[in-house]
């Protein structure tokens, strides 16, 4: 099926599916629900959480379609509605009291402390975790901006375009994340 | 730039953030400093896991699952709404109110109207204390008659005077006791008839010694106003009224 997708240019998607065009929505989806779950799992640390959001976002990207403005990047637009629904996720979510202390307990996290090995892939489960550990004590905004700006790879600007924060305070909250994540990594040990 | 500064920006920056200064610097310094070369290999063996977490992009386990699922959500919402502008009012409503200057708005309002209604309480409360304290040397009567039927006028008008924070006038005072003396006058002759013989007495003490009050003397208006002179005409009437038909009671 995904064969079949001709190549469009993201602006004609997103005109058609304005006009209410389900197959040009579905292309725009197809296209980039793998970025949005990418941010969702990293900061939710959770696959069934993260799937819930990616839908969410697309329904109420659907419903706003009309309100975007083609001037303005699409997936900056997008990745804004992800990082709402995380934080609104996180926030409503019974367990979050849980969700960055219960890494203490995990057997990767673990083994981590006794040595990490650079040679063999991490899985999902095991990133996931490893963000929970690296990321607890952080803010939920602070993790957020590191998980943008070093994991996606966003720019600054891209980054306080999403977030809403001007620059300057993503500078600053992106030090104070970088410095507490790479000392918590000095206490792993890699083999190499 | 000293090590120490140094050390703090290898801890808070990327590489390929440093300026080509401070990359120049790093280059060297690295070489003859031990302790920023420690934190540097450190720094890096941290990168590194970055890294690798960085690489290992999170998959959707069926791709295909989601994006049906979202369209089947979206179709079911499409059918609901033909118009989807004209049908989106509440969403729009739920997103105002989710703004954060909108709750923030609401929150300052609220605070003020409560911050204005403990406010207006205080100051009442406090005008309250004022005519209490000034009244604390007075007969329980006359405190209790600034809420009481029975109460002394001049009292009564004083309170109303310091409620008012000054703002009514001696005009509005005159005219407000001249009319309180008129309604008593009136009730009392309206009342009179039912009453027993021993209360028409003790009434009839008590208003001996009220009506004997010049209702302007206070405030220095006796010719305040036209309507101020019909009253107290009025007045005068209803007195000798009153004091003719306790002479008829007198007499037999
Ligand atoms: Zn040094």
């Amino acid at each position: 099926m995904q064969n079949n997708i001709p190549i469009d240019s993201l602006e004609t998607l997103v005109e058609e599916a304005q006009t209410g065009n389900i197959p040009a929505f579905e292309k725009i989806v197809r296209r980039h629900q793998a970025y949005a779950f990418a941010i969702a799992f990293r900061f939710m640390c959770d696959e069934s959480d993260a799937q819930d959001i990616v839908q969410e976002s697309f329904i109420r990207i659907w419903r706003h379609l009309h309100e975007f403005d083609l001037g303005m990047k699409f997936t900056t637009w997008m990745y804004r509605i992800v990082v709402n629904l995380c934080y609104d996720k996180i926030k409503s979510n019974k367990r979050r009291a849980n969700v960055f202390t219960r890494s203490n307990n995990n057997p990767f996290v673990e083994n981590c402390i006794g040595h990490i090995d650079l040679e063999q892939a991490f899985s999902d489960k095991e990133t996931a975790a490893l963000i929970r550990s690296l990321a607890g004590g952080l803010s939920e905004k602070q993790r957020m901006i590191f998980l943008l700006r070093d994991l996606q790879d966003l720019s600054i600007k891209e980054v306080s375009d999403i977030t809403g924060m001007s620059e300057s305070a993503i500078k600053t909250n992106l030090c104070y994340a970088r410095e507490r994540i790479r000392k918590k990594l000095e206490s792993l040990k890699v083999c190499q | 730039m000293t090590c120490k500064e140094l050390q703090n920006l290898l801890y808070s920056a990327r590489i390929d953030e440093f300026n080509p200064t401070d990359f120049e610097f790093l280059k060297h310094h690295l070489a003859e400093c031990e302790s920023c070369a420690a934190v540097f290999y450190k720094v890096s063996n941290a990168e590194r896991i970055l890294t690798r977490i960085k690489e290992t992009v999170p998959r959707i386990p069926d791709e295909e699952a989601l994006t049906e699922s979202i369209i089947a959500a979206i179709a079911g919402f499409k059918r609901q709404t033909a118009d989807v502008r004209s049908n989106t009012f509440f969403d729009r409503l739920y997103d105002v109110c989710s703004m954060k200057v909108v709750r923030i708005a609401c929150t300052l309002v609220f605070l003020f109207c409560i911050i204005s209604y403990m406010t207006m309480e205080y100051n009442d409360a406090k005008a309250i204390v004022g005519l209490e304290q000034r009244m604390g040397n007075q007969s329980v009567s006359n405190r209790a008659g600034v809420f009481y039927q029975d109460m002394n006028i001049l009292d009564f008008l004083h309170g109303l005077y310091m409620l008012s924070n000054g703002t009514i006038s001696s005009v509005e005072l005159t005219k407000t006791l001249v009319l309180i003396k008129k309604a008593d006058l009136q009730n009392l002759l309206k009342d009179y008839k039912t009453l027993d013989e021993a209360s028409k007495v003790r009434l009839n003490a008590m208003y001996a010694e009220y009506i004997k009050e010049e209702p302007s003397l206070p405030f220095g208006s006796k010719n305040n106003s036209v309507e101020a002179a019909a009253l107290q005409n009025e007045i005068k009437r209803l007195r000798m009224e009153l004091e003719r038909s306790n002479k008829t009671k007198e007499r037999p």
